[in-house]
């Protein structure tokens, strides 16, 4: 029975709903503008809670409806949601997210007093995300993700007074169009060219899945290709992750939900038409390729960075090319996985980095240090968050770590040796950013003597508390049932990750100690020479970056001069038709005045003459 | 209601501002608030009635029962031809019919309503504004009578009227140097309603000709009704008996196909001239850019509609086959004037010279539109017509409303007016997101059919349209945030926000925007009616015929 | 009926066919016995008002014989005894030269209605030249042979002259003598009746005939010398060209372009010009029709002839009109443009397969008339008021006199041919004639000088509305004047908006 399945579409009108009241509610009220945001955010997680439960009930089956947006005589646009074992999970991991963010916001954001204008984007963002994880078709899924981007738009612009956050917010929009342009194009291609123009993903999957031909082998290498435009936007990876560096404009809980819940999104494209890309093998190395290279390039960075948003943020972008990696593998399911829990960790990590910045009062790690002392709460969720992202064995991360490998290593060695490398990488940073905030000694007046920063509200520190709780929780989950969330959601898949061999666990965790030794290492190095001199960690690529774009504005700029050049000259034709016309005007007048007898009887003469000359050419002479 | 059916309501349409124009002239300028609620009201019933006929259309049969027709100019013309046919003498007849129909409707009440706001707006004008009103008024008028006018020379009139009406209106109240702008306008749309009447008149000679049983002898009719010159020229009428058909033959020789060409090259340049076609464009730019906030709305949203509308009827179902064979010139011109417009919108440091830009940007997707030549090409055509008239009349009410406030629209002047202007500021966003496409406003729906169309036709010119659109919010993108966020000068803080009158108008606008963003089948419905197969049958008329 | 009683009944036919001209003559005695004997002072208005009445019963004549002669007997009466007419002067029957005709007499009403007040303090005004403008079109008209066309056009020069002498030539006597507007409009219409005459003297070689009709007949069996026969023609149509032509040349365009502003063009002599080119282009419809010498003698390229003198007036006048500063001279120009516009129907008359007649001629004289006039009115009236004819005259007159702007306003959009003025449906059924008769190069010279012409014209309505002017005072016009110029924009909106009332 599949009631809840059928009010599946509630659940992303209710923040929806939220997000009305309290554009409404405008400037108003806070206490209102809180408990509606959140308010909207729990009952959707309610919601997909129950539909989550019923999908545990035998024979519960994919629901899917849709009604038509545009019809014009046979062709029809359809939106529509479809509620699967995997948009179920999505559905709940985005509002269980949302409503940990919000309750977070509401102590982070107490004194704004735009704190309704923030509820009601963040509600907007939570919108879009839970209708992008039920969304049936591509074209819903485009529409979604463009309301999506323009939340994101509104959140990173929400301190509009800072010009900063004005770039920022600009910057993002329009990659985000590059992006979803890519993907518009795919989706028109796929319009004409699937059978009756049919969109939903289910059609995709039958049409790609036996490589029937139905479609041009070139035309789905372009819809692939146009897909990894779309995705690699989405998803922050190598040539546009721009954007998503300057997240940390955006206020912290936006950021935590962008990184986790949003993040979960771009990968969530990949996942749907994981057939076009395998019917399309010169893409998926193309994909593998972007994916390896945007997670070593990311987790590098991080170990660079001294900001500690900074530090998070690109190991995001370096987790979400593991993803990629993981997903062009063909290892669907557990990359999904893998990316939700990597978005509790990491909104986890945010929302604990934004506790230590409203206690601190900078992000920048070189002048903290030896705050595990002060701010032991922080220090142990800042730990229990970063292990888990790293994979430590007991949590899930390390089982889902593990089928990935399995997967990869199948594959090509070489995948897995670049997985190898951005776990240590990763445990890397990770052990860096925790030993120069929490250990040794503080490098800062601030740092040292916290307690006059102001408390952070209990509420904050609530949200973070059952974070950490559930991080530890999933993990013990694994070990109970064992691989039952795979079997789950793959319903039918063999044990493919059975094979998870003892070898490569103990490598896992070797690495995993040699990282931390490394970030160590790195800690002390960095702590020293901190003492000497503050701003020796300078980021090194930042230039790279800014000088490519203003090469692309200044191209724009040029490209504009010479057509107002074109313009200048368009303007000037009727001016030079005007010109004529008078000159003629004045030769008119003059003759015409000065016209005697005598001019006027050559005028006539001259007139028969021509008109003699006509008539003999005409022959009528 | 009922009794509205019975009314000639298309008529009356255009006929309450025309009353409007009378009674502003004829109240004293003393009376300033009798004559603007006057005004307004004459304005604002238009919109009433073309609700109505919105919302009854779909009952009737294609909106024929509101199909006028009276005989207008009858003129017995002493046929003396030179073989001295049976027949005793010819007419020419110029008749006045209106209809409408599912191409015309939408673009009647898009016209109906931005008039109607306009007309509003104007109340905050302060300089003679009696003849403001009566040449507001005039321009309104026109408009509504061009949307639905079956006949040509009728079309002609309308579109004549609005010239003269627009050179009042913008040479005495255009700001930056309004005579010049004016006699711009003169030129511009001037050369173009010439070439139409030129165009139209060969037309009524060629294949407005047909042959009439008047009593017991023929009679030879030219007639100016677009039906009779649609069938002169698409399919030859075998109703005639043979003999009927030699005399027409004798009388005119059929329009030889590059006669017909040349005839669609020239309509293509009379319209083009007020829908901006890229080398045609400078007038109307410096016409937008110069215009009074209200006349502004009307010149950028309305002109380029009833440019592309007439270039639908007239042009391009008369000329199905040079349309088809024009169609990728047209898309090419299309792509062009999309990018050329955007990147000159990306360097304008004028708010106003921006919106001009942008709007001839924004009529490239129209030309791609066209260029389709298929219905889903047809409903992106109407649809983006539709929103980028209301997205542009919204976006000229707040360009309007900050110039009140800031005296000034230079976009390096203004900065962060979200703290004093949030209202404003909100519908500015709103506005300029919907410009850019974003899905759930009206701009989107438009844009996305327009590129489905055409890349069924032609895929690789609908792909070149991607940089036009990653343009589009660039461009926007700059202006909006450059205007509202950021730090804000001393100077606007202590700005007032919109004011009830300015606030309607805003709100109306964007509830239309966000309806037809979320609901587009609430257009496409009522345009779908008359164009079911309309392209099949001029095709197949051709091929058949 | 025997002899006596038909020729009884004939003389008694053609003296009631000649009633409106035999008033005409009367009037003309009338008038100049009373110059001659000084029955009224010269600046009364007494004469005025007398010519304006006799206009008034002229008409009423003119009209009942138009529907006397419409009604089915007295057509068959008329056909019963060949050619109607006595010495040349054919009868008018129901066709539009009569109505022709009747628009010339309006338009005689009005003009004298304008300038009743005019020029009151230079009394010299004596409406001698309308009788005999009037009689000398009602010749030109329908001229049944050659010598009549003659006739009538010298009395139609008879009367310019008259008028040049009375109220011109005073206010040049700075001038040297051949300077004198009056001489040099005599040596022009003098050049202009030599070519007529050398034109009628190679039809009369040809045929031997003097008689149209005659003319016709014979025409045909001199098709060896066709081409002496179109070059009578030509050698006419300059002739008649020039004639017309002499007069605004000789008021308007004076040598001292700049210095002298103050040329006073008064409305008879705007009355005189626009009834000149009117009567010239239905002369030569009516020569080129009723001989149909073209048409006999295959004389095809004489269409093209004529189609370029009329283009090529029409581009001359607007080109020349976009640089004038003067009221005056715009009006003179636009005078030309106008006379090249009444041109185009006569020569697509000639046009094999074209079906236009009289109409469009008629219709185009009628919107020209009256713009004109009223034009002429309002811009007099300006002078009066600001001694100059500058155009700077006209500035701020939208709340100077709001009215009167609105008429001007009517008037400048006649001229330009812009909806709900006359003008529009006039441009729009010359169009079409030419679109008929596929003569598409000449629809595109229209089209471009009306685009031009209208930016010229627009001129007036910048100055007006768009400019402030120096003085405030509102502009007064005596109550005849500004009547006359109401029922001129009154008849022009109601012909905008039915055009078919005139058509019946």
């Amino acid at each position: 029975m599949q009631m809840y399945a059928e009010a599946a579409f509630l659940i992303p009108l209710l923040p929806l709903a939220a997000y009305l009241i309290l554009m409404a509610l405008g400037r108003g009220s806070h206490t209102a503008g809180v408990w509606v945001g959140t308010g909207g955010a729990a009952a959707s997680l309610l919601l997909s809670l129950l539909v989550w439960i019923e999908r545990f009930r035998k024979g519960a089956v994919d629901y899917n409806d849709s009604f038509n947006w545009i019809s014009i005589d046979r062709i029809t646009l359809r939106i529509g949601f479809e509620v699967t074992n995997m948009s179920a999970l999505l559905l709940v991991g985005v509002s269980l997210l949302s409503v940990l963010v919000h309750i977070y916001a509401a102590g982070y954001m107490k004194r704004d007093e735009r704190l309704t204008v923030f509820y009601s984007y963040m509600s907007l963002f939570t919108f879009s995300l839970l209708a992008l994880s039920l969304a049936d078709n591509v074209l819903a899924f485009y529409l979604f993700w463009e309301l999506a981007s323009v939340s994101l738009f509104l959140l990173f612009g929400f301190w509009y007074a800072k010009s900063t956050a004005r770039a920022a917010a600009k910057r993002a929009f329009i990659m985000l169009r590059l992006a979803s342009a890519g993907l518009l194009l795919a989706t028109l291609l796929l319009f004409w060219f699937m059978p009756e123009h049919a969109l939903d993903f289910a059609a995709i999957h039958n049409v790609f899945e036996g490589q029937s031909g139905a479609i041009a082998k070139n035309i789905t290498t372009l819809i692939a290709s146009l897909l990894l435009l779309g995705a690699v936007g989405m998803a922050a990876q190598f040539p546009l992750y721009a954007w998503l560096s300057n997240a940390e404009q955006a206020p912290a809980p936006a950021s935590a939900l962008l990184q986790g819940a949003g993040m979960m999104t771009g990968a969530l494209l990949l996942s749907k038409t994981t057939e076009i890309f395998q019917s399309a093998p010169a893409v998926t190395e193309a994909a593998l390729y972007i994916g390896v290279v945007t997670a070593v390039y990311a987790a590098v960075r991080a170990l660079m960075e001294r900001d500690i948003k900074k530090v998070l943020i690109y190991s995001t972008i370096s987790q979400l090319g593991v993803v990629q990696l993981s997903l062009a593998l063909g290892a669907a399911t557990s990359s999904m996985l893998y990316v939700l829990v990597h978005a509790i960790c990491k909104t986890l990590l945010v929302l604990a980095a934004g506790h230590l910045l409203r206690t601190v009062g900078t992000a920048d790690i070189g002048a903290m240090g030896g705050l595990r002392k002060h701010m032991p709460l922080a220090a142990w969720t800042f730990l229990i968050g970063g292990l888990a992202l790293c994979g430590l064995p007991p949590l899930t991360g390390f089982w889902l770590q593990q089928s990935i490998w399995a997967e990869a290593s199948e594959q090509h060695i070489l995948w897995l040796a670049a997985i190898m490398l951005v776990l240590f990488l990763t445990a890397a940073y990770m052990s860096r950013m925790y030993f120069l905030i929490f250990e040794g000694k503080p490098r800062s007046a601030a740092a040292g003597i916290p307690e006059q920063g102001q408390k952070p509200s209990r509420l904050m520190s609530y949200s973070v508390v059952i974070l950490a709780a559930i991080v530890v929780l999933s993990g013990f989950f694994q070990l109970v049932w064992g691989s039952l969330p795979e079997h789950w959601l793959d319903g039918d898949a063999a044990g493919r990750q059975g094979s998870m061999s003892l070898g490569l666990m103990l490598a896992a965790v070797a690495i995993l100690l040699g990282g931390i030794w490394l970030g160590w290492l790195k800690n002390k190095r960095d702590a020293s020479a901190l003492l000497s001199n503050g701003n020796k960690l300078k980021d090194a690529s930042a230039g790279w970056v800014a000088d490519k774009a203003s090469a692309i504005k200044r191209s724009f700029a040029v490209a504009g001069a010479a057509l107002a050049a074109i313009e200048q000259a368009m303007g000037a034709l009727p001016k030079l038709a005007a010109q004529l016309l008078y000159a003629l005007g004045r030769l008119a007048v003059s003759f015409s005045l000065r016209s005697t007898i005598r001019g006027m009887g050559l005028a006539i003469i001259l007139g028969l003459v021509i008109t003699i000359i006509i008539m003999a050419a005409k022959g009528e002479w | 209601m009922a009794f509205l059916t019975e009314l000639p309501l298309l008529s009356l349409m255009w006929l309450t501002p025309a009353a409007g124009m009378l009674l502003v002239l004829l109240t004293p300028a003393r009376q300033g608030r009798v004559m603007q609620s006057l005004a307004v009201l004459a304005a604002l019933l238009p919109l009433l009635f073309a609700a109505f006929l919105y919302a009854t259309f779909n009952q009737q049969q294609g909106g024929g029962a509101y199909a006028e027709h009276h005989h207008w100019i009858e003129i017995p013309l002493p046929f003396a031809l030179s073989a001295g046919q049976a027949y005793s003498e010819a007419k020419l007849s110029f008749s006045y019919a209106v209809a409408v129909d599912g191409l015309s409707l939408p673009l009647l009440l898009a016209a109906a309503l931005v008039t109607g706001l306009a007309v509003v707006t104007a109340v905050q004008l302060r300089k003679r504004r009696k003849a403001f009103y009566f040449w507001l008024l005039g321009l309104e008028a026109s408009l509504i009578g061009l949307f639905m006018a079956r006949d040509v020379l009728l079309f002609i009139v309308f579109i004549q009227a609005a010239l003269v009406a627009l050179y009042f209106l913008l040479g005495i109240w255009g700001n930056p140097d309004g005579e010049r702008t004016a006699n711009r306008l003169l030129a511009g749309a001037g050369l173009g309603s010439l070439l139409l009447l030129a165009v139209f008149l060969i037309l009524t000679c060629t294949a407005g000709l047909r042959i009439e049983k008047a009593g017991e002898q023929l009679q030879t009719v030219y007639s100016g009704g677009y039906g009779g010159i649609a069938r002169g020229l698409l399919a030859e009428d075998t109703s005639m008996s043979q003999e009927v058909l030699d005399m027409r033959e004798a009388a005119v020789a059929p329009l030889s196909e590059g006669v017909r060409m040349v005839l669609f090259i020239l309509q293509l340049i009379g319209f083009g001239l007020f829908m901006p076609l890229l080398p045609f464009h400078t007038w109307l730019m410096r016409a937008q850019a110069g215009a009074p906030t209200s006349v502004a709305m009307i010149v950028s949203g309305l002109l380029p509609a009833a440019g592309a509308y007439g270039l639908l009827r007239y042009g391009v179902f008369l000329f199905p086959e040079q349309a088809e064979k024009l169609a990728p010139a047209m898309a090419v011109i299309g792509i062009v004037q999309l990018l050329y417009g955007a990147l000159l919108a990306l360097r304008q440091t004028d708010m106003r010279q921006l919106l001009a830009y942008a709007s001839l940007s924004q009529m490239g997707f129209i030309w791609l539109g066209i260029a389709a030549f298929n219905e889903i090409g047809l409903q992106g055509t109407i649809f983006q017509l539709m929103a980028s008239s209301l997205c542009f009349a919204l976006l000229w009410l707040v360009v309007g409303s900050l110039q009140e406030r800031a005296k000034t629209t230079a976009i390096s002047e203004l900065g962060g007016l979200a703290r004093s202007l949030p209202f404003i500021c909100g519908i500015f966003m709103a506005a300029g997101l919907s410009l850019i496409g974003i899905p759930g406003l009206a701009g989107f729906p438009g844009i996305l059919l327009s590129l489905l169309g055409l890349f069924d036709t032609l895929p690789w010119l609908a792909a070149a349209a991607m940089p036009g659109i990653v343009l589009t919010a660039a461009y926007m993108l700059r202006c909006l945030l450059r205007v509202i966020f950021g730090p804000i000068d001393e100077r606007h803080t202590a700005f007032k926000d919109a004011r009830f009158i300015e606030a309607a108008p805003m709100i109306i606008l964007l509830a239309f925007i966000v309806l037809l963003g979320c609901f587009p089948s609430f257009l496409t419905d009522t345009v779908q009616q008359s164009i079911t197969g309309l392209y099949s049958q001029l095709l197949a008329g051709r091929m058949g015929g | 009926m025997t002899n006596s009683e038909a020729l009884g009944s004939q003389l008694w036919w053609s003296t009631v066919q000649l009633i409106p001209e035999l008033l005409l003559l009367l009037l003309l005695i009338t008038l100049a016995a009373g110059v001659r004997f000084r029955l009224w002072n010269q600046a009364g208005a007494a004469s005025g008002w007398l010519t304006l009445t006799w206009l008034v019963v002229v008409f009423a004549a003119a009209l009942w014989r138009m529907l006397a002669n419409g009604t089915e007997a007295a057509i068959e009466f008329a056909e019963g005894r060949g050619p109607g007419g006595v010495a040349g002067i054919t009868y008018l029957a129901l066709n539009a030269e009569s109505l022709m005709f009747l628009l010339i007499i309006v338009g005689a009403f009005v003009v004298v209605l304008l300038s009743l007040e005019e020029e009151r303090e230079r009394r010299i005004n004596h409406y001698l030249y309308i009788p005999t403008a009037l009689l000398g079109i009602r010749l030109l008209l329908a001229p049944s042979n050659l010598i009549t066309l003659y006739v009538g056009l010298e009395l139609f020069s008879l009367a310019a002259l008259s008028l040049i002498f009375a109220t011109l030539n005073k206010r040049y006597k700075h001038l040297s003598r051949p300077e004198r507007p009056a001489l040099r409009f005599s040596v022009r219409s003098g050049v202009g009746t030599a070519l007529l005459l050398f034109g009628m003297s190679y039809i009369y070689g040809l045929t031997g005939e003097l008689d149209l009709a005659a003319i016709r007949a014979g025409i045909s069996d001199i098709k060896p010398y066709a081409s002496l026969g179109y070059m009578a023609i030509l050698l006419m149509a300059c002739g008649l060209g020039v004639k017309v032509a002499a007069l605004p040349f000789g008021i308007w365009v004076s040598n001292e372009e700049e210095t002298n502003t103050s040329f006073s063009y008064t409305a008879g002599a705007m009355f005189l010009t626009v009834a000149g080119q009117g009567a010239t282009a239905a002369v030569l419809f009516h020569l080129l029709r009723e001989t149909a010498i073209v048409q006999l003698l295959g004389l095809n390229s004489a269409y093209v002839g004529l189609q370029a003198i009329a283009a090529s007036q029409m581009a001359w006048g607007t080109v020349a009109l976009l640089r004038q500063k003067q009221a005056a001279h715009i009006l003179g120009w636009a005078s030309v443009i106008n006379s090249g516009y009444l041109l185009v129907p006569v020569a697509l008359s000639l046009a094999p397969v074209h079906s236009s007649s009289f109409a469009p001629l008629g219709y185009h004289f009628a919107v020209y008339m009256l713009a004109m006039f009223g034009a002429t009115a309002i811009l007099a009236a300006v002078r009066e008021a600001t001694g100059h004819g500058k155009l700077s005259g006209l500035a701020g007159l939208y709340h100077r006199s709001p009215w009167l702007a609105a008429a001007m306003v009517v008037f400048v959009l006649s001229f330009a041919g812009l909806p709900v003025t006359g003008g529009f449906f006039a441009k729009v059924y010359i169009w079409l004639g030419s679109a008929a008769a596929e003569a598409y190069w000449l629809l595109g010279v229209m089209a471009a000088c009306t685009l031009a012409a209208t930016y010229a014209y627009f001129g007036f309505i910048r100055q007006m509305f768009m400019r402030t002017g120096s003085d405030e005072r509102s502009l007064q016009l005596p109550f005849a004047a500004s009547a006359g110029i109401v029922i001129c924009a009154v008849a022009l909106v109601v012909l905008g908006l039915f055009p078919g009332l005139l058509m019946k």
